[in-house]
């Protein structure tokens, strides 16, 4: 396999435009363990992990703006990240290891799309559009849109993810990300669950789940939301609103658990995100 | 074949290689320097730990055309003047080394983490490692002789 490394963006967009079977090798965490285990080969590959132009990390216009090349560890350390998206900061820093974090980027993270990627649920409950450029255009798709299936996005030929564009949230929401894995690091998530609640005193206003691992790609619980709405944080009462929540997604059984097993799981750890939110409420 | 450039513990180096061939395989193969292990060879054991740019990172998940221009330091370079590193010392005092063969690793995850944290609490210095496998130790001893380098820090 041949690397290259273009210099800048636009030699990047050339070279896809000549020769859309190019591979892109970000961080290389995804990327380097296919092409070792034989599952992706293509001849030449375009490094980009180094562009400057993709390592954006900035609030502007009221959105918090990130380039496709941002680490996890630097997302995960980031106080401005930690602020303004801190639910996406707690997704990251969960990411395998200090050295996978320090190599995988969040660009990278969306576009292997892989159904358990763990910056995604994060992504989603936070409203993030992703800026996908070509040579000749540039377009935005929200999260919710990018991903088709397993390992697919609407990415076209020629096209590359760049950034990724967060809007400032509300003051008063909070968030929280849970994820079970087989063990405490290096594991792929078994569930995992990114939760966006606005309170009234001790009444849920509005609330957002986005899980992962449980669904072709992440699963949004519509209905368990709803039935959250205007119920207090009391856990008694959160609990018979959750127990089921995995009834509204569709995991599959696999080497790491059974599909029962996680259906169980989203209700348990929407539960655990919750209850820990009403104890800082009633100790404070 | 192409030519990177890169410093490597300390000194200015050049490795003609196919543009392909993993930091990992340039460092035992090309270099000499066989102290980082392929553990596994997927980023899951942390056996390969080096660190690049004052980070830690698994060296065989990175190819030698990614670190044009770029610090690469091994356990190799950790010694100054012929002295060993505070951490190494460590390791041996404690008993923290068993069959060794995680431990070029286990280092240079301590020396990242202690480099960018020198005073960590116990739960950073075991999440500073978690990136690092040891069948043999059952990594008590390991965090006690990266606590007893953070400590003498202070």
């Amino acid at each position: 396999m041949d690397v290259v490394r273009p210099t800048n963006l636009a030699e990047l967009l050339k070279e896809l435009q000549l020769n859309s079977a190019t591979g892109i090798l970000a961080g290389g965490t995804d990327f380097l363990v296919n092409w070792k285990g034989n599952r992706i080969n293509p001849s030449t590959v375009q490094s980009i992990f180094d562009l400057d132009e993709l390592k954006a990390l900035v609030v502007e216009n009221g959105q918090l703006i990130i380039g496709a090349m941002v680490t996890h560890q630097e997302l995960a350390q980031s106080p401005m990240v930690k602020k303004y998206a801190g639910v996406l900061a707690e997704a990251c820093s969960l990411v395998g290891s200090t050295q996978i974090r320090n190599r995988g980027t969040i660009g990278g993270n969306l576009v292997t799309a892989s159904p358990a990627g763990d910056s995604i649920p994060a992504l989603w409950v936070l409203g993030a559009r992703l800026t996908l450029r070509s040579s000749s255009s540039e377009r935005k798709v929200a999260v919710q849109d990018f991903i088709t299936g397993p390992g697919k996005t609407v990415l076209k030929p020629g096209e590359v993810l760049t950034q990724i564009t967060i809007p400032l949230p509300d003051p008063a929401a909070v968030s929280f990300y849970k994820k079970l894995g087989l063990r405490q690091a290096l594991a792929i998530s078994i569930v995992s669950v990114a939760v966006k609640i606005k309170t009234v005193a001790d009444t849920i206003e509005t609330i957002n789940i986005a899980c992962g691992s449980v669904g072709p790609t992440v699963m949004e619980l519509k209905n368990t939301s709803r039935s959250l709405a205007g119920c207090s944080l009391e856990p008694v009462e959160i609990w018979k609103r959750v127990a089921e929540a995995g009834m509204e997604t569709s995991p599959i059984s696999d080497l790491r658990a059974s599909a029962q097993y996680r259906q169980k799981m989203v209700g348990a750890l929407l539960y655990e995100g919750l209850y820990e939110l009403y104890s800082q409420r009633i100790n404070s | 074949m192409p030519v990177y450039n890169f410093t490597l513990n300390g000194k200015p180096v050049q490795a003609a290689l196919a543009s392909d061939t993993t930091l990992l395989e340039a460092l035992r193969e090309h270099f000499g320097l066989t102290g980082a292990k392929e553990g596994c060879g997927k980023g899951e054991c942390g056996a390969c730990t080096v660190i690049v740019n004052k980070k830690a990172v698994n060296s065989c998940l990175i190819l030698i055309s990614q670190v044009e221009g770029a610090e690469v330091l091994t356990i190799e370079g950790v010694q100054a003047d012929g002295q060993p590193d505070p951490l190494q010392t460590a390791f041996v005092e404690a008993g923290a080394v068993q069959c060794g063969y995680c431990t070029p690793g286990m280092i240079m995850s301590a020396k990242a983490l202690l480099m960018n944290n020198p005073h960590p609490t116990t739960l950073e210095i075991k999440e500073g490692i978690a990136g690092n496998i040891c069948r043999c130790t059952g990594y008590v001893k390991i965090v006690e002789a990266i606590r007893k380098v953070a400590t003498a820090n202070k």
